[in-house]
């Protein structure tokens, strides 16, 4: 039962998600594929049912609300299934492919599925702790999506955490931790769509799949709560259908793709901009259509894009007082972010400088790039190395698919968007659309470089997909094998459990104890993910202050009473003091571990 | 050979096109092969799931 909840709550919501997708329908061009179909239905299925969650969300967001929505997507989803059955009846026979990307590609889904059904364990350096999933459980337990006060990073856009959300209620604290597979599937369906696209055929499709999925950062980012790599999937569907849009009707699913990436993430907001640019390019000069008309159209995509992407922004603007928070510097000019202390846009700053610098800002670094990706993507924040596919092949993709219009403007978004990063922040999971992009250049190269039919560049080329591929898996699979052992083996998970979870007595106290109502954490580290109980954390772990006036630990103990608090957990790191010692007047110690204390709060007589 | 040049045509294989085109190929080559060079050197040797790629091949 432990593992299939979680199953089951991804089934239902990838089933939701096709009902709302089959609402794009009537916006889908009629000369695409049926990859293109099935990745723009289940992509943006998954969007709008994110979308919608958040939006209900803001005024309920009990199980039955959960419940009620994506119930309606599976009844939108009947018909399209029905259909769906229908056809792979009658065409059962046909399916054929090349059996080594198929098996790569099974392999490491297979990977992402038995690794998503363990039981989520870490500190709050595992950003699915310190927010991703800490965001969903608090507003299911709250029954309202509110910015959590002491973790600022909660107030980002988050119509992907609002389907982890959903997972959570139908499947438990598993639930999303198995979306990983719809992530990634959905993914590589874009990518094999946009491959598609620039002229690959069906078997090629199949290795741009294998290629992509064995990309250590495309499976970092898709697992583990990241919400990269289905973000990616959006940007490539935006991509896919802005740079041959034509129709308004066109022009509006542009508008859907990027409204959806943007209530996704911040980052996607540079990146639409930076489509809505090439697609006026690809419009104008490639596709020599009149600039009203061109204008016209994105004007139409953006006020679509807009309103799709508005709710997590005015939910910002009016809860909080910026559309964008914690905002940037420049941003606090216009908006006077409410609650945020200097201590914590330092903290954000400096996190940012440290992390996000790279291998360097300077031109030197910028021509260097490609290298440093390729060979030294730990200096990018980790996420496992994207390959040598995209280095060795993607420049001979460039020169196969110079004519064509559609391929320049994919690869000039591509090269934007990477500069982009490059100057603001080099994290390697925030740029999976453009490996992605990459990829797909690079199988294209793979065939140019066969078709100049020299025995050496046929062997060379092979040789450079293998390595690709074998590198990936083995990081892959090397990666996740506690995840997979800890999914098959109920024991190892309990051990693993103690083992990495900080101050998991506490937690476990806290959570059985009938007592315990609401309780005060005074550690800023310590993990809430782990608490069942509504809580209050005075200080989060970027400088938070989430009690008025309350700046020291005697401030905050006068305050109890009012706070309705019946435990507090004191917990110390290490050789640092507890912050609680001796003895507290209205306090009382019910249970102690290594570097953890409990106290119940005494009523005053 | 008289009747080539009397056409106004250069010799089969020694225009600048052809010396490009029997070029390109091994420039192709020559990228792929230092591609995967680095990517043995420093992948492969240089790092720890290298090393013990190696070792288990019982070439560590």
């Amino acid at each position: 039962m432990r593992l299939l909840l979680p199953i089951f709550a991804n089934l239902s919501v990838v089933f939701a998600a096709t009902g709302f997708g089959y609402l794009l329908k009537q916006l889908l061009p009629r000369d695409f594929s049926r990859v293109d179909r099935l990745a723009f239905t289940i992509l943006g299925g998954l969007g709008l049912l994110g979308a919608i969650l958040f939006c209900v969300g803001q005024i309920w967001f009990s199980r039955t609300a959960i419940q009620l929505v994506v119930g309606l997507g599976c009844l939108l989803a009947l018909k399209p299934l029905v259909a769906a059955v229908r056809d792979s009846s009658a065409n059962r026979a046909r399916f054929q492919g090349p059996a080594i990307p198929i098996l790569v590609t099974a392999i490491v889904l297979l990977v992402a599925v038995i690794a998503g059904l363990a039981e989520i364990t870490g500190d709050m350096n595992n950003d699915a702790v310190a927010y991703h999933y800490l965001g969903p459980k608090i507003w299911l337990r709250e029954g309202i999506i509110r910015p959590i006060p002491d973790e600022v990073l909660t107030a980002f856009p988050a119509t992907i955490e609002s389907l982890y959300a959903a997972l959570m209620s139908i499947g438990g604290e598993r639930g999303p931790q198995s979306f990983a597979l719809v992530a990634m599937l959905s993914t590589l369906l874009m990518g094999a769509a946009l491959g598609m696209r620039l002229g690959l055929s069906p078997p090629d499709a199949w290795w741009t799949a294998a290629i992509i999925s064995t990309l250590p950062v495309f499976f970092r980012g898709g697992s583990g709560g990241y919400i990269d790599t289905l973000l990616a999937g959006f940007i490539l569907g935006a991509a896919r259908i802005a740079f041959d849009a034509v129709r308004k009707s066109e022009y509006v699913l542009f508008g859907v793709f990027s409204g959806i990436a943007m209530s996704a993430k911040y980052t996607a907001l540079a990146t639409c901009a930076l489509l809505t640019l090439c697609a006026f390019f690809v419009a104008f000069r490639f596709h020599r259509r009149g600039l009203a008309a061109v204008v016209m159209g994105l004007g139409i995509a953006s006020a679509v894009a807009m309103l799709i992407a508005c709710p997590a922004y005015l939910r910002n603007w009016i809860l909080l007082g910026s559309p964008i928070y914690p905002p940037p510097p420049f941003l606090t000019r216009f908006f006077h972010a409410k609650y945020i202390t200097p201590t914590v846009t330092q903290n954000l700053v400096e996190n940012m400088t440290m992390f996000g610098r790279g291998m360097g800002h300077d031109f030197w670094s910028f021509l260097k790039l490609p290298f440093n990706l390729t060979y030294h993507t730990a200096n990018f924040r980790g996420a496992g190395g994207i390959g040598i596919v995209p280095l060795a092949l993607a420049p001979m993709g460039l020169i196969a698919s110079q004519r064509d219009g559609f391929a320049k403007a994919l690869a000039l978004f591509a090269a934007l968007q990477m500069s982009v990063w490059f100057f603001t922040f080099q994290d390697a999971r925030y740029a999976i659309h453009a490996y992605l992009i990459a990829v797909v250049f690079g199988v294209l190269g793979w065939k140019y470089v066969l078709g100049l039919g020299t025995r050496y560049g046929r062997a060379l080329s092979a040789l450079v997909v293998a390595c690709s591929i074998l590198y990936g898996l083995v990081m892959i699979v090397s990666a996740s094998r506690d995840d997979i052992h800890a999914a098959l083996s109920p024991s190892f998970e309990a051990k693993r459990r103690i083992a990495e979870t900080p101050f998991l007595e506490s937690f476990e106290y806290l959570n059985r104890e009938t007592s315990a109502k609401k309780i005060l954490i005074l550690d800023p580290y310590a993990p809430a993910y782990y608490c069942d109980k509504p809580y209050v954390k005075p200080v989060g772990r970027w400088g938070e202050e989430t009690i008025p006036g309350a700046t020291d630990i005697e401030a905050v103990l006068a305050q109890l009473p009012r706070l309705g608090v019946s435990h507090v957990l004191d917990v110390r790191w290490g050789s640092q003091a507890f912050r609680l010692s001796g003895d507290h007047a209205g306090l009382r110690l019910v249970f102690q571990r290594t570097d953890q204390r409990v106290y119940a709060v005494v009523p005053p007589l | 050979m008289v009747g080539a040049f009397s056409r106004g045509s250069k010799p089969v294989g020694h225009s600048l096109t052809d010396y490009v085109g029997r070029i390109g190929p091994r420039l192709v080559e020559l990228w792929l092969a230092l591609v995967l060079l680095f990517f043995f050197l420093i992948r492969i040797w240089g790092s720890h799931t290298g090393k013990h790629i190696l070792q288990v091949l019982g070439l560590g």
